[in-house]
């Protein structure tokens, strides 16, 4: 069985934002192994925020745990998995042209792998969906684009090490029978509103980081998918009807709770 | 045509720099210092590059009209964990096909490996159109993601590439004669324009259940 109610869980990349949210919605209700390639509390201490109102990360005590893991380094990644029921893979390096790479394509490599030989349940990796990518092949003028389109990463080197980590994860999902749900983000914004963002309009594919740990918590705790690899938009639904969000609402159990309705709405 | 041929430290680069020298200037190109095999007379213009490194590869490909990619069919041994091969490949090709977009080649012949197609039931009669289908090791998933870096950068016409699937290099994969001359078709064939399509994809297979006289 794949889901995950309780037990163990490895976050990979969990000094992000995205980690920070995560960890916020998991840590009542799992074991945490919490890592990052740099030491959690140098994040906290240095305030290294992806951006200004980006969270930060709680550092948790026992019995979790808070580990500096490097994604490229398979040895360190499968001890990381060790004793675990389910895997988070939150890694990504944007502009470097060797990290990019080496972390959002062989790292994957490394979690898949790792899940996979230490029998973990489920894994739920990360990557992005670029609403435009200023080549005809994309879908920025399409509407009601779909979770599982193929992604077209034209010649971004974020894009494409990207896409070649959401393949290679399919490929030990569908080999190995690791069952993974890939998420896939846009934009990300606080929960709050400023009153100066009131009916100023908002991204299509917008999800708040609060509503992000919320879909690790149902990613988790879904019943078993159709297939080994299943790949979900995570953002809130909006009515200019650009992405479909309906499949994490009918597989995962969630919906994003931050709709955004005071930023489209004329006040 | 000035050619250049990566992979040429391995047999296939090798033997096709050897075999395309009678007709073109080659540019052979691989990753270690003296390479093992022949490369006969255009041993002397070998160079070596990690086309990771755009400082590298941007010489490499000076003044070249065309690239065959033959690294992804033979890697070789590389140094370090299996993972290597990833990256080596991955990366390399996506910096390799870039400089050779910035260089004004207009033209990549991508050799990748029947390899990937492999693991589809013995009956199943699999061509070009099949989706591959690599094992979940380093080594299987190179080719494949070489071939999807390539698609890619041809869907957004940043560059021709004709893809050819080679087996192993010999009587029972591809033999050396249709290796070379199913790339000197590749160096002249016209990509139809009229479909707009830059992405052209290949099986080359002498016997065995991807040669031609395999689909009835």
């Amino acid at each position: 069985m794949a889901t995950v109610s309780s037990g163990n869980v490895v976050i990979f990349g969990a000094g992000g934002p995205v980690g920070a949210a995560t960890i916020a919605s998991l840590k009542d209700h799992y074991t945490l192994r919490s890592t990052d390639a740099i030491p959690l509390q140098q994040v906290v201490d240095e305030e290294r925020r992806q951006s200004p109102a980006a969270p930060l990360p709680e550092i948790l005590g026992a019995p979790h745990e808070n580990r500096v893991v490097d994604v490229r380094d398979y040895e360190q990644v499968r001890d990381a998995c060790v004793g675990m029921d389910a895997a988070i893979n939150l890694t990504v390096v944007r502009p470097h042209p060797e990290m990019a790479f080496t972390v959002n394509m062989v790292g994957a490599y490394n979690v898949a792998k790792a899940a996979a030989e230490c029998g973990l349940k489920r894994l739920i990796h990360t990557g992005p969906f670029h609403t435009g990518l200023n080549h005809s092949a994309d879908y920025w003028h399409d509407h009601e684009v779909v979770d599982d389109v193929p992604l077209h990463p034209g010649d971004s080197l974020y894009a494409m090490s990207k896409y070649l980590g959401n393949q290679v994860t399919r490929v030990f999902a569908e080999r190995q029978g690791l069952e993974t749900l890939t998420y896939l983000f846009c934009g990300f914004r606080p929960r709050e509103i400023l009153p100066e963002q009131r009916g100023r309009g908002v991204g299509s594919f917008t999800v708040s980081w609060e509503d992000t740990g919320e879909s690790i918590l149902c990613g988790l705790r879904a019943p078993a998918m159709e297939n080994p690899y299943e790949v979900f938009f995570i953002a809130a639904e909006t009515p200019d009807r650009k992405h479909r969000v309906d499949k994490a609402r009918r597989l995962l159990g969630w919906q994003a709770t931050d709709t955004w309705e005071e930023m489209y709405r004329r006040s | 045509m000035k050619i250049a041929i990566t992979g040429a430290d391995r047999p296939t680069g090798a033997l096709l720099s050897r075999r395309l020298s009678d007709e073109h200037q080659i540019r052979p190109i691989g990753s270690v210092e003296q390479p093992e095999s022949d490369l006969g007379s255009v041993g002397e213009h070998y160079q070596r590059a990690d086309l990771r490194l755009p400082s590298a590869v941007r010489p490499a490909l000076a003044n070249c009209d065309v690239v065959v990619h033959c690294q992804p069919h033979d890697p070789g041994p590389q140094e370090g964990p299996e993972q290597e091969v990833l990256d080596v490949i991955a990366r390399g090709t996506y910096v390799l096909v870039n400089t050779a977009n910035e260089v004004g080649i207009g033209r990549v012949i991508l050799l990748s490996h029947l390899d990937i197609m492999q693991d589809y039931p013995e009956d199943f009669v699999v061509s070009e159109h099949w989706m591959p289908n690599p094992r979940a090791e380093a080594d299987s998933l190179a080719p494949y993601m070489a071939e999807l870096v390539c698609r890619e950068l041809a869907r957004i016409g940043k560059i021709e590439c004709l893809c050819l699937r080679l087996g192993d290099l010999g009587a029972d994969g591809t033999s050396e004669e249709d290796a070379v001359s199913a790339v000197q078709r590749a160096l002249y064939r016209e990509l139809k324009p009229e479909s707009g399509y830059q992405w052209h994809l290949e099986h080359i297979a002498s016997a065995g259940r991807f040669a031609a006289s395999a689909r009835g």
